[in-house]
């Protein structure tokens, strides 16, 4: 009996218990790990090898069961061997684990740190304010490439975003690029061509072909979820950009989710509703309910991202056959101008130094290394090496010390596309000189000739003529986009509330689509979402990013 | 039952307290020492510095409070947890009973065993399966549109919801239950019912003098103990089946503070509604203690 009352004691407090274990293992005493690896004097010349062995660690943010080829592994691979043979470098990791947060956290609690790895925003903050990580103005000064020095000048306000009081501790690994964020209609091609329609050029072609489709072959004319991130697509033709913070024209910045532009569309889109356009049960429905829909071939257009040829597509052809093929189309504006899409800040993560690493001009060169190969290694070294560090899961083998060529879509695209053209047209294919982009190619290749579901991704992103990255590029070169006045990390406000201010939003105009509101309920809802703090993300935006 | 107070004798019990020790002290260790740790709720805490954090004293409450969707969900959390809480008494109790009435033993084991089956699935397959049972065009749907009473949106409509996580948690859930209270009828003499045979008792009459009463100290003790969770309302099964449409009724304290933020390592709003559920719990567990101990004479120990 007398164990009863414990229990019940356990169970009201089961909680609080298991936060604090959790916590209770973190409460040793901060003493920093003796040093045991000694200070190696680096060769003047950043491509020079170390005259002695250097051994540095590192956490690596992976799948240790990942596998690759012969006995390779996380520790021994052609990076890691790259590091030894070029510089003398012997890179140790510490520990290999995809529950990286976690295991990260403990570490930082234990002050049992690796000499590099890397991480968000969040936790750049939280390291910098309990000083355990390395200002690197110095070391990137002296060690750092041109090549490095170059990304840090072109791409000047993400690089602030590492800084404290313009003191460089995290260096942004950048991203891929601007070009896989545009927004796209995707349509249904052999219904298309059933039907006669040519492409859209106003939203009422998009609803008409939309509608058609529905009538003819049963399910409905547009889907949706519950997130309603369709919606937020199709924003972008009112000129709203919902994803973003946009400058208006005063210099203020105001979220894109409360704009008067927003209101129009939602107006247009409750109306939609009312007229059975959209799938009238979408409120309870998640993504993968809606996909598993596409899938069966119950919709024939869908507003979506450049991805929509690797998923759902490759489960709907293999469903459907082939023909079933849907392709991408600009999503056509209300006054026939061109459209803008929305550019968000995007950023993989911070790549820092732990404070008391004795050699940091060793790390400055495994990165160097990285955006060497990427950059001005093409034509220098041979296409096999190059392809032996970039190929299979080697990439994942440098995912804490790269640092990404935001260019690197875009020319990949350029290099694609030009190979499947030279294809197309019978001529020889030198696959040699695609570098790291041949498997992109191949893919592109395989749909064409065996119309293998799995190239259909790539060959929708960049090989056919209407591709995704096609219509990008425009956007791209044109500059046919607005850019997030927010360029960096959440404010404080916006951290803190997590998904919350823009729940607040969410679940208002659900109501208004569904007619529970009228539309005149949206003025209601941004004050509210004002007095939830969006009034203070507001002004802590201004401050941070405006001016 | 009631409390008689047995007179401490060490010379003729030191054994028993001396095998209570292990277990004292390791509560003692991993439950009482770790509870140092709930100061986190009142700082701004950041891993690197540990305890050490910045002090903000109930900066973190009055956040969390000063949400204005927040307050609803203590609301819907209490309405679900108290219904799910009275009906995961009232049903296994009647199921057992009226098991327990069953003539055929063998029938009686396959219900036993059938009603408890659900209870091993997780949430998140049960969700999916809900999804497509409840669907507008889902099962349940098609059999009340057959029978003329219209469709209801399950899963959708903010005024069902709540009632259909209550309903679909206690079905999922009362074969567990069922089994603890046929395990106390078991306890019961037969010859209570022996005699009341003699004396001419109905059925009816025999499970509402002897079946009944001798059950309610684990009722009591059932209820007890569950009423220390009666501010976690499932977050498996909201989670996985509610959508921005019925938040207004269906949205609960963990997974509004989940959308808050938990996944983004805000270890103190964690914490702090961890200390503010755990409080709530602890006042819950010793008052409604202490009415079954005053109004009903009933005692655990």
């Amino acid at each position: 009996m007398q164990k009863n009352i414990s229990r019940l004691f356990k169970a009201s407090l089961s909680s609080l218990i298991a936060l604090s274990a959790l916590t209770g293992c973190m409460s040793k005493p901060s003493t920093p790990t003796a040093e045991t690896t000694p200070r190696v004097e680096p060769p003047a010349d950043i491509w020079a090898p170390y005259d002695e062995e250097v051994t540095v660690t590192a956490f690596v943010p992976e799948n240790s069961g990942t596998e690759f080829q012969g006995d390779d592994d996380y520790g021994n691979n052609p990076w890691y061997r790259a590091y030894k043979e070029r510089f003398n470098i012997n890179l140790q990791n510490k520990w290999v684990s995809n529950d990286y947060d976690t295991k990260l956290n403990l570490a930082i609690a234990d002050k049992d740190l690796a000499d590099v790895f890397y991480v968000d925003s969040a936790r750049l903050n939280t390291l910098h304010e309990a000083g355990l990580i390395m200002n690197l103005e110095e070391v990137f000064d002296k060690y750092a490439s041109d090549v490095l020095k170059n990304y840090r000048k072109d791409y000047a306000e993400t690089w602030e975003t590492g800084c404290f009081d313009g003191e460089l501790y995290g260096m942004p690994q950048m991203s891929y690029g601007i070009i896989d964020q545009f927004q796209y209609i995707w349509i249904r091609q052999d219904w298309m061509k059933e039907c006669g329609f040519d492409a859209p050029k106003t939203m009422d072609d998009v609803i008409k072909i939309a509608t058609t489709f529905a009538e003819k072959y049963g399910g409905y004319a547009l889907p949706e979820c519950q997130t309603l991130e369709n919606l937020f697509r199709l924003a972008l033709s009112w000129g709203a950009h919902p994803d973003i913070w946009v400058t208006k024209d005063d210099g203020t910045i105001e979220y894109g989710m409360i704009q008067p532009e927003m209101k129009e569309a939602l107006a247009q889109y409750a109306q939609w509703y009312k007229d059975g356009i959209i799938n009238p049960n979408f409120t309870t429905l998640n993504w993968d309910k809606m996909m598993q829909g596409m899938i069966n071939g119950e919709c024939g257009v869908i507003p979506f991202a450049q991805w929509f040829g690797y998923n759902p597509l490759p489960d709907l052809i293999k469903n459907q056959g082939p023909e079933a093929i849907f392709y991408p189309y600009e999503i056509p504006t209300q006054d026939g101008s061109d459209i803008l899409g929305s550019v968000k800040f995007s950023n993989e993560g911070y790549v820092v130094i732990r404070k008391d690493c004795v050699n940091p001009e060793a790390i400055m060169k495994i990165v160097n290394f990285y955006a060497y190969t990427v950059n001005d290694a093409v034509g220098v070294e041979t296409n096999e090496y190059l392809s032996s560090l970039h190929s299979f899961n080697y990439p994942n083998c440098v995912r804490e010390t790269r640092i990404i060529n935001p260019m690197n879509d875009y020319n990949q695209y350029i290099q694609v596309k030009a190979a499947v053209d030279a294809y197309q047209a019978g001529e020889d294919v030198d696959t040699s000189e695609l570098g790291t982009n041949v498997a992109k190619y191949e893919s592109c290749v395989n749909w064409l000739t065996s119309q293998d579901p799995n190239g259909v991704g790539d060959w929708l992103q960049q090989g056919n003529d209407r591709s995704a990255y096609g219509i990008a590029k425009k956007y791209v070169d044109e500059k046919q986009y607005v850019q997030d006045a927010k360029w960096g990390p959440d404010t404080p406000t916006l951290q803190s509330a997590g998904s919350t201010l823009n729940d607040i939003l969410i679940e208002g105009f659900t109501k208004i689509i569904t007619g529970e509101k009228t539309i005149d309920y949206f003025d209601e809802l941004v004050e509210q979402w004002k007095t939830a703090g969006g009034e203070k993300a507001t002004q802590e935006v201004n401050e941070i990013y405006g001016g | 039952m009631k409390g008689k107070k047995k007179k401490f004798n060490i010379s003729t019990l030191w054994q028993y307290y001396a095998m209570l020790v292990p277990g004292v002290v390791l509560t003692f260790i991993f439950s009482y020492i770790p509870l140092y740790g709930v100061i986190i709720a009142f700082e701004k805490y950041n891993v690197g510095m540990g305890f050490n954090s910045p002090w903000v004293g109930l900066e973190n409450f009055r956040y969390l409070f000063s949400q204005p969707t927040f307050t609803r969900t203590i609301w819907n959390t209490l309405f679900i947890s108290v219904w799910k809480l009275a009906l995961g008494i009232i049903v296994p109790v009647t199921i057992a009973v009226l098991l327990n009435e069953m003539r055929s033993d063998k029938l009686k084991r396959f219900y036993q065993t059938l009603i408890y089956i659900p209870n091993f699935l997780s949430w998140i397959i049960m969700a999916g399966v809900l999804m497509d049972i409840l669907s507008s065009t889902g099962a349940i749907n098609t059999i009340l549109a057959k029978l003329g009473m219209g469709t209801v949106n399950f899963l959708g409509d903010a005024k069902v919801f709540p009632w259909t996580m209550i309903v679909s948690d206690v079905w999922k859930g009362f074969g567990y239950g069922t089994i603890v209270y046929l395990a106390a009828l078991l306890g019961i003499d037969p010859s209570l019912y022996e005699s009341a045979m003699l004396d001419g008792a109905t059925r009816w009459q025999q499970i509402k003098n002897i079946t009944i009463p001798l059950l309610m100290p684990t009722i009591i003790l059932m209820t007890v103990l569950s009423l220390g969770s009666v501010l976690n309302a499932g977050f498996d099964q909201v989670y996985n089946l509610y959508s921005p449409a019925v938040w207004e009724t269906g949205d609960i304290i963990d997974t509004y503070v989940y959308r808050l933020g938990i996944q983004q390592a805000q270890y103190s709003v964690g914490a702090a509604v961890g200390l503010f559920k755990s409080l709530v719990s602890a006042i819950m567990v010793v008052t409604s203690y202490r009415l079954a101990d005053k109004l009903a004479g009933y005692r655990i120990l």
